[in-house]
């Protein structure tokens, strides 16, 4: 085990009824210390199975895993001084307020930075004295985030951390993960807001039935796959020149222009025009999500491991 | 930090213990204010005489017993007081793991450097605090009437025999409820089967007082252990006192290894 790992988890498999498929199949996934590590998939995936796995709240069928090198279930009360945790959907006392909350899970974790508390309430722009029962489901969100971050973890387990969060506090929560990051600190968030996991991970997992089907650079990611682009003439231009184009696809006509998806070089595009006159030309990058979206499309079968996705994509 | 669930249960539940203490309390104290006099108590004595076994039995009530103070109060409140305390322990046993299970609260939970174990323990042992304290009060109260009253005595060592004899039971039932719900996962159906305890148990003991070819039933039941009707008559029955403890032990220690072994909100 190397000291630079954060998570490592080895064919992690469970299965919560027999004949039924397996919510996690044979996971072997690395998370390096110190970076923000986003972890993809639509609902029921096995992205909170995979973090109740992590955190010993379930037992595994198969395989094993360690946090911060440590294993998960032998292991869990060191380890869990060390974590901090958001749960997908945050269940509290109903009658307590924000502040008793805090204080109580302060004590069971044996310190309590009340100053630190404070300052990640001010932040978050959230009243501590309410009771939970008062509280929106952002305000339940920003204890959360206060519960998981206010003894400062070297690990942070986040499970859809910005569902319910407003735009702004949104951007105050990434900046808090990138704090977390610049301090040495490890991130796990597992999100189906892709805009998220481009704004502040280096890396990303993609996660469908159960299985792990790529994990790459975000910033690989934007690099490869299509472009999206417009092409305005002088005058309209029929479909069927750019029909035959290597790399062309979803074809429209649209006015005097043509829209296309394009997986490859510009140039057989520029050739195939050359003799219309070209009044203006667009092409933009596809989001995360587009790129998420036709990966998903795809049925090529992987192994779960590192480098997939630009062969899928293409 | 260690007994810091044991402390957030009782900060959590004071009032609401309160609130029980003081219920039990003022049942207490209402038989007793009740009683006229032991004239009176003789007259009904012979009324009862007349009574039905089976529904004598039903208060673990016997007719020579009922002419006396003590076995009056013995029928009048120990005798069905156990399912009010009872009612209590299947709420404190839920309280245990059942009800933040069911909620979800115990993700939250068990993401902190905090064994299972502890959880069921610290939360049992408040919840022993919180039944001693329920019979504590109901005994000072019982008792200060008691002193100022003209007609009716009581020995106050018999008193706080009876008072303490409703602790092991109650126990019991925390105990029970803890463990089935620890074991079938789910609170609502945790519920219904401690229910079912509290409630077979008690009619298994009727039945078995009032037929005595089915007598033998009355082993399976806690209540005739607890026998509160007459333990401010014949006194306490330490035997049946330290069963119910070492069995509400046992429960306990068989919750905290299941729910140590198992998926937690599945």
């Amino acid at each position: 085990m190397s000291l630079q790992t954060a998570i490592q988890t080895n064919h992690l498999t469970k299965l919560y009824k027999k004949g039924k498929p397996p919510a996690l199949d044979g996971l072997d996934l690395t998370v390096k210390q110190g970076e923000i590590f986003g972890y993809l998939g639509p609902n029921g995936a096995g992205k909170t199975t995979t973090i109740r796995l992590l955190l010993d709240i379930i037992r595994p069928n198969s395989g094993n895993a360690t946090m911060l090198g440590m294993d998960v279930h032998s292991q869990s009360i060191e380890l869990h001084r060390r974590l901090g945790f958001l749960p997908g959907e945050l269940n509290l006392w109903d009658n307590q307020t924000g502040q008793q909350v805090v204080n109580y899970l302060g004590r069971i974790r044996g310190r309590l930075d009340s100053a630190y508390v404070h300052e990640l309430a001010e932040r978050l722009s959230l009243d501590l004295s309410k009771t939970v029962r008062s509280y929106s489901t952002g305000n339940r969100r920003k204890l959360g985030l206060v519960i998981a971050l206010m003894h400062k973890p070297e690990l942070l387990i986040l499970d859809e951390p910005t569902n319910g969060l407003d735009p702004l506090m949104q951007q105050t929560f990434h900046q808090l993960m990138i704090e977390a990051r610049d301090e040495g600190r490890t991130v796990f968030l597992s999100s189906h807001i892709l805009s998220e996991v481009q704004a502040i991970c280096e890396r990303v997992a993609i996660l469908r039935d159960g299985q792990l089907k790529a994990v790459e650079r975000v910033s690989d990611l934007m690099r490869v796959q299509f472009h999206y682009v417009t092409v305005n003439f002088r005058q309209p231009v029929p479909i069927s020149r750019l029909m035959s184009v290597p790399g062309v696809s979803e074809l429209s006509a649209d006015g005097n222009g043509l829209k296309f998806k394009l997986a490859g070089d510009l140039d057989p595009v520029l050739r195939a025009v050359n003799d219309q006159y070209i009044v203006d030309m667009r092409v933009q990058e596809p989001s995360l999500e587009e790129i998420f979206l036709t990966f998903y499309g795809n049925d090529v079968k992987t192994t779960p491991h590192q480098e997939p996705v630009k062969e899928l994509v293409r | 930090m260690s007994g810091s669930v044991f402390l957030e249960t009782l900060r959590r539940s004071w009032r609401g213990t309160l609130y029980w203490a003081l219920g039990i309390a003022l049942m207490g104290v209402y038989v007793v204010a009740v009683i006229p006099d032991v004239k009176m108590l003789k007259q009904y004595g012979e009324l009862v005489k007349t009574m039905p076994k089976m529904i004598l039995a039903a208060v673990g009530g016997d007719a020579a017993n009922l002419a006396t103070p003590e076995g009056f109060f013995g029928y009048s409140f120990f005798g069905w007081i156990m399912l009010v305390m009872a009612t209590f322990g299947v709420v404190a046993g839920l309280n245990i793991t059942a009800n933040e299970e069911d909620r979800g609260i115990m993700d939250v939970l068990l993401s902190l450097p905090l064994p299972r174990w502890r959880i069921v323990v610290e939360k049992f042992l408040a919840y022993v605090v919180m039944v001693v304290f329920i019979a504590l009060v109901s005994f000072v109260s019982v008792w200060v009437l008691v002193q100022n009253s003209s007609v009716f005595t009581l020995s106050t060592a018999r008193l706080a025999e009876g008072m303490f004899n409703l602790i092991p039971s109650t126990l019991l039932v925390i105990a029970f409820t803890a463990l089935v719900a620890t074991l079938v996962r789910r609170r609502n159906v945790a519920m219904g089967i401690a229910a079912t305890f509290v409630v077979a148990s008690y009619f298994v003991d009727v039945i078995g007082r009032s037929a005595d070819s089915v007598g033998g039933l009355r082993a399976l039941s806690f209540y005739s252990y607890y026998n509160g009707s007459e333990v401010l008559v014949k006194g306490i029955v330490w035997g049946s006192v330290i069963g119910l403890l070492i069995i509400a032990v046992l429960m306990i220690g068989g919750a905290t290894a299941a729910f140590q072994r198992r998926d937690v909100g599945v």
